[in-house]
Formats: C-alpha cells, sequence, structure tokens
C-alpha cells in the first residue's frame, strides 16, 4: 500500500488533514501518484476517498499539510487563493458521481461551456472537439439530448467528456461504476486504459475492489481517514 | 329525541316572535375617516361618535322609539351596503344624485352646500372658476358630483382632474403643491381651512348640492318616517340648533326649508346640467360613453403593473443575490428588509412612500405607485429567486467550478438559467397578482381601471355592467401572460441549448 512522498510524482500529498468541527475527516495522509498511473482509491463509505479527490480539485479547505498538483501547490490552512484556483483547475478534472451534468443544457452544450467560458476558445472549435469527444466515447448520437433524456451509462460518458474538454493532464472520477451494469463496467474500464494511455493520471475514487483490481495499477486503501 | 323536538320548537317559536316584534335598534351606516363633521369619533372620547349626522340619526332613532347603533362603512360602499341590508339608513354627507334617486330610497335634502374651488393663497389673485385651471392638476373625492363637475370641466377647460378616496388628503396635496385646486363642499373645505389653513376658499359658488340620507329602495315607508322627522325638526328650530353647534349654519338653509317645507321639487344639482350623467341616460349609452376611459385605465394599469413588475424582478434578483452570496451583514439588512416588507401592508407602505415622505421627497403619484408596487413585491419575488437559487443541487455548482469557470459564470450560465425557469411558474402568478393589486394604488390619486370602475359604478348606481366589463378587462390583460408563461415552460422544457 502507498505511503511514501516521491518527488517526481504529478500529485503529492503530505501530511494532509482534515477536519470538519471536532469530526476527523482525513489524517496524516501521504501519496504519490505518478504521471501516466491509475490509482484506485479504495476502502468503506465514510472512510475519505472522495474527500481526498474534492482536496485534489480544490473543493475543499484543509487544515494541515501540503498537496502538489503538476507543480500546483496547495497549502493547509487559509482559503485557497483565487488564483491558485484557477492553475488548479487547468491540470484537474472531475467526473462526479451523481454526473452533475447541467440539467437546462444539451450534452454537447455541456460539454462546450467551460471551454468557450473559461477558456476563451471559439465557440466553432469547442463544438468540434465536443463532438470529437463525445463520438470517441460513443455518444455523440445524443449529442442535442438534455441530461434527464440520457441513461446513466450515456450521462457517465459525457460527463468524462465535459471534463476533458479543458484537456486536464489529471482526471479525478468518483464511484464511476455505481450506476453501471457489468457490461458498461468492463467498457469503462477499456475507456479509463485509453485516456491512460493518451498520458493522462486517474485517480478513482471506488468501493468496487473488483473494477480497482482489474483496471488500476494499484490501489490504494483508506480507513477511518487514515491510508491503511 | 323530545328534547330535541323541544329545542327545535321554542327556536322555531322564538325566531317567529322576534320576527314580528319591531326593531328596537335603528342601524345606520357612516365614515367617520375624515368624516368631520359629518361623522367623527370623538377627539376627546374615541369610543364615542360625534358629528350633525350623528345627531340626525339620533333624533330620527328617538322618534322611532328605538336606539342608534353604528354600522362603520368606507364612504364609497354606503349605497351598496344600504341596497344589501347591512344598515337601515346611510348618512355621512351624501350628496343628492340622480343616480341615487334612480337606485335607493333619497330622503329629501336636509342641508344645501355649495361646490367652492380651494387654491393656494399666492394663485388666488389667479384662479375663480374652473376655466382659469386650463393644464392644472385639480383634486376632489371620488364619486362625488364634484368629480362629475371636473370630469365635464376637463373636456370643457382641459384641466386634470384627480380623484382622492378621502377629503383630507386633497388639501394636503393643495398646500404641498401637489394640486393646483380643491373643488369640494364648502363644509369640508371651512373645516379643513379652520383645521390646517396655508390655502383660500375663493367666494364664486360653481354647483349647488344638497345632503341626504340614503335607504334601500324596499325602505320608502321608514323614508317617509325620515322625511317626517326633518320636516318637524326644520319647523321647531332643532335641525338649525345641531347645525349651529356644528358651524355649519348660514342663509342658504332657511331658504332650503321653506321650499321643502312648501313641496316644492328641489333638483339635485343646481348649477350643472346632470342630464347627461350616467344615470340620466339608458346604461347600455352610460357603457359606451365610459368604455374608452375603463379602455385608457387598464393602460394605466398594464403599464404601471408591467413596469412595477419589471423593476420588481430586477430588484428582487438583487437581494436574493445578496441574501445567497453576500457577507453576513449584508445578508442580514437585505432579510431585515424582506421581514419589513412582507410584514406591513402595502396600503400602508403606499401611504407612507406618497404622503409620510412628502416633506422629504415629493414624489409623483405615478412614481410612488409604481416605486410602492416595485419595492413591495421586490421582496416576495426575492424570496422566490433565493429559493430557486438554492433549489439547484450543489453537485452543478461544484462542478462548474472544477471545469474552471468564475463564480460570477456559475452564477450567470448555470445558477442563473435554471433557476430562472424554476421561478417562471410563481412570477406569472405574482405578475397576475400585481396586475389586480395595482388596483390599491387609487388611493395615491392614479386613477387605474377598478378605480375608473368604481366611479363608473357609482354614477351608474349600479355594479353590474362596470363589474362585468372590469372582470373583463383584467381577464383580457392576465389570461395571455399565463399563455405566454406556459409557451416558455414548455419550450424550455423541451429544448436543449
Amino acid at each position: 500500500m502507498e505511503s511514501r512522498a516521491a518527488v517526481t510524482g504529478i500529485v503529492q500529498i503530505t501530511g494532509l488533514a482534515l477536519t470538519r468541527g471536532t469530526r476527523t475527516i482525513l489524517e496524516e495522509i501521504n501519496l504519490t501518484v505518478e504521471r501516466g498511473e491509475i490509482v484506485a482509491l479504495t476502502g468503506p463509505s465514510g472512510s475519505g476517498k472522495t474527500t481526498i479527490l474534492r482536496v485534489i480539485a480544490g473543493l475543499e479547505r484543509f487544515q494541515a499539510g501540503r498537496v502538489v498538483v503538476d507543480g500546483v501547490a496547495l497549502e493547509g490552512g487559509p482559503p485557497i487563493p483565487a488564483s491558485t484556483l484557477r492553475a488548479l483547475r487547468r491540470k484537474v478534472g472531475m467526473v462526479f458521481q451523481f454526473h452533475c451534468l447541467f440539467e437546462h443544457l444539451s450534452a454537447r452544450a455541456n460539454v462546450c461551456l467551460a471551454p468557450v467560458h473559461a477558456h476563451g476558445v471559439p465557440r466553432e472549435a469547442a463544438e468540434r472537439r465536443a463532438i470529437e469527444l463525445l463520438s470517441a466515447f460513443g455518444v455523440e448520437h445524443r449529442a442535442d439530448a438534455l441530461p434527464r433524456q440520457l441513461s446513466g451509462g450515456e450521462a457517465q460518458r459525457v460527463a468524462i467528456a465535459r471534463a476533458l474538454a479543458v484537456d486536464p493532464p489529471i482526471l479525478l472520477l468518483d464511484e464511476p461504476t455505481a450506476s453501471l451494469d457489468p457490461q458498461r463496467r468492463e467498457e469503462l474500464g477499456a475507456l479509463l486504459e485509453g485516456l491512460r494511455r493518451q498520458g493522462r493520471t486517474l485517480l478513482v475514487a471506488t468501493h468496487d475492489h473488483e473494477f480497482a483490481r482489474a483496471f488500476a495499477m494499484r490501489a490504494v486503501t483508506l480507513r477511518d481517514g487514515r491510508i491503511a | 329525541m323530545f328534547a330535541r323536538s323541544f329545542a327545535f320548537f321554542a327556536a322555531f317559536v322564538s325566531s317567529a316572535v322576534f320576527a314580528a316584534a319591531p326593531p328596537s335598534v335603528l342601524r345606520w351606516a357612516g365614515d367617520p375617516e375624515g368624516g368631520a363633521p359629518f361623522v367623527e369619533a370623538d377627539p376627546s372620547r374615541p369610543d364615542r361618535l360625534v358629528g350633525f349626522d350623528v345627531e340626525i340619526a339620533e333624533l330620527f332613532a328617538r322618534a322611532l322609539g328605538r336606539t342608534t347603533e353604528f354600522v362603520n362603512i368606507r364612504f364609497e360602499s354606503i349605497d351598496q351596503s344600504i341596497v344589501r341590508g347591512d344598515a337601515d339608513l346611510g348618512m355621512s354627507g351624501i350628496e343628492d344624485t340622480p343616480a341615487r334617486r334612480t337606485a335607493l330610497a333619497v330622503s329629501m335634502p336636509y342641508y344645501e352646500f355649495r361646490e367652492v374651488l380651494s387654491v393656494r393663497e399666492a394663485d388666488a389673485p389667479r384662479i375663480h372658476s374652473l376655466a382659469d385651471l386650463r393644464g392644472r392638476r385639480v383634486a376632489t373625492l371620488g364619486g362625488t358630483i364634484a368629480y362629475e363637475i371636473l370630469l365635464r370641466a376637463q373636456q370643457e377647460h382641459g384641466l386634470e382632474p384627480l380623484s382622492y378616496e378621502d377629503d383630507v388628503h386633497p388639501f394636503t396635496d393643495l398646500t404641498l403643491g401637489r394640486v393646483d385646486a380643491v373643488l369640494l363642499d364648502n363644509v369640508l373645505a371651512e373645516r379643513r381651512l379652520r383645521t390646517m389653513g396655508g390655502f383660500t376658499i375663493q367666494p364664486q359658488t360653481i354647483a349647488v348640492g344638497h345632503y341626504v340620507a340614503v335607504l334601500a329602495p324596499q325602505n320608502a315607508p321608514l323614508r317617509d318616517a325620515f322625511n317626517e322627522t326633518l320636516r318637524a325638526a326644520m319647523r321647531d328650530g332643532t335641525l338649525e340648533r345641531i347645525f349651529r353647534k356644528w358651524r355649519v349654519w348660514n342663509d342658504d338653509q332657511p331658504a332650503l326649508y321653506a321650499r321643502v317645507l312648501a313641496g316644492e321639487p328641489v333638483p339635485p344639482v343646481i348649477g350643472f346640467d346632470t342630464s347627461s350623467s350616467a344615470a340620466a341616460i339608458s346604461r347600455w349609452e352610460a357603457t359606451r360613453r365610459y368604455l374608452p376611459s375603463l379602455l385608457r385605465a387598464s393602460v394605466v394599469t398594464i403599464v404601471l403593473s408591467c413596469l412595477s413588475m419589471g423593476l420588481a424582478v430586477v430588484v428582487g434578483v438583487l437581494i436574493a443575490t445578496g441574501r445567497v452570496y453576500g457577507a453576513p451583514p449584508a445578508q442580514a439588512a437585505l432579510t431585515a428588509y424582506v421581514e419589513l416588507i412582507r410584514g406591513t401592508p402595502i396600503l400602508l407602505q403606499l401611504f407612507v412612500l406618497y404622503y409620510g415622505l412628502a416633506a422629504a421627497i415629493r414624489l409623483p403619484a405615478f412614481a410612488a405607485a409604481l416605486l410602492g408596487l416595485a419595492l413591495n413585491y421586490a421582496a416576495y419575488e426575492s424570496e422566490i429567486y433565493r429559493s430557486a437559487l438554492e433549489a439547484i443541487p450543489a453537485g452543478q455548482l461544484e462542478a462548474a467550478r472544477t471545469l474552471g469557470l468564475s463564480e460570477r459564470q456559475v452564477l450567470a450560465l448555470v445558477r442563473g438559467p435554471q433557476a430562472f425557469r424554476l421561478a417562471l411558474a410563481p412570477m406569472t402568478n405574482d405578475f397576475v397578482a400585481m396586475l389586480k393589486d395595482s388596483s390599491l394604488v387609487s388611493v395615491l390619486t392614479v386613477l387605474e381601471l377598478t378605480k375608473q370602475t368604481q366611479i363608473f359604478a357609482t354614477n351608474l348606481g349600479s355594479w353590474v355592467i362596470p363589474g362585468t366589463l372590469c372582470a373583463a378587462l383584467y381577464l383580457a390583460m392576465s389570461l395571455p401572460v399565463a399563455a405566454l408563461a406556459r409557451w416558455m415552460e414548455r419550450r424550455w422544457r423541451a429544448a436543449p441549448q
């Protein structure tokens, strides 16, 4: 199991501690993820898997420790400066457990939103890229559908396309197999492997040990907010 | 079983006995709001009513061997309440008009008054008649002969009539400079001059009218008994004593009493031709004449509602955004505003805005109405928007943040558009409610649809045609709004962006 602190990792977590009120959520987390790895974070519900992903995505403040994401350093304590968050957003894409697609926008518009508005990509180029991504994941025929019209598997692939639209080197996935049948799970594994081959680093929080064993290059197990 | 039968029998017998017994109480209706010297709360004992109409009612009750019971009814509603049977007799400086003679059992006149112009002292040398008021604003009480005179003068002399719901604010607005003259009874004008001053009453008489009591049409025998009491009081000097006590006795009254006691007919109004008034012509002709003014009032209603709603939406969005995103002191201040507005009546807010703040800022009536409605509705709208904003799942907002959107972009591109769709149905509901609530601004002299309908109904002596037309016009305004909102909801539900 992983608990070393390497200087070469694309994600380096050192001495991370996070509490909410009097409750300890994460304690003394040390973790390094190498570029091009698929790492599974496993453990029972409430063990802190998702919270680690949220810390890496800049969605959680933490009290102590240091997290470096492809050269962008997050320090424990005060709120993360806006400039640091802006830099972080270019490095990390996140796929949420319940996909969290924007309900008022079509699949294509979901994928285009960030490139056009957050990164200044011309709309036509963003649309082309969106269709490429949706095609790559086999959902281009659903480009004009609203999220509520998509199946669970389709919505997940659109969410992955949305996260990849701004081309982040690191992709975080929270419980990606939760709503998938065995066949879809196999397809997802193949899709993640394809992304890894493109040079991306994937960090997957899952309680699905079978999926972790089959597709992750290594697994890190958490228990009660600590690395077991 | 026996006990129940007995109780039923006893109730039946007692109701039969009470129905047969002569009433022991004379219920009479009036409006004590600004009602001096007719009827008002005694300043030294506010639970007691005083005024010359109070004394005449007591005089009549004594003659009948009854006691009086006062029924407090708004001045504009006295006629309808009498027809409904809420009271036996209505008195509160009620004018004799052709409409009342048609729709009610009207008593003989017991007081003759003159319609006079009140102007600011500085204007006294320039303004003596209605012809001198071209292009000027002239105030009066709605639903009165004076208002009809002003409507006629609007066509003949180009003045602008303003209808008020009480007889105090025309004079305060005269002294504030919001209006240039007031046309009202000499009784009201003299009373107001004594209590507040700041203006002068011109000696010229514009028209002559009479106060009467009104009774339901089927109550003619009681009306005749009232007339007998009045005749006796005219003969023995009782009426003179009452009017002298209230400082309204003058030389016009003996002449009136002489005509009345001699059995001469007294026209309702002298010096103003009422043959073309709504009550004197056929209902369809009256409707044809009033329709353009109802349509104009509908335009006022729709324009006022649209502008107020537009402003309410903008202010409501700002309040909601401040409550969701603002710092704690801003959140507390905005919450206090919402609770203050929601916790107090809109009528009070309109009065404070128009009359209460007049010493600091003199808003024109339409602007005060627009602002009052908008600020009131903004509080309610903000609650709709706040709950709509908070209904958007936090996961979507976090997803937007991880994609690199700024907080402002998250609001504008993700949270706002979805919240707006959630808010659309309640917003439409509120807009339709505002179309109707806009009728409240008539208290600020804005002549909108309901007020115009009320004037039409008062002059016609019936609510059937004016009420039906008014309802049709409100529906014509509100149904398309509801249809548009349904279409927008369907379109947004179906069409992806």
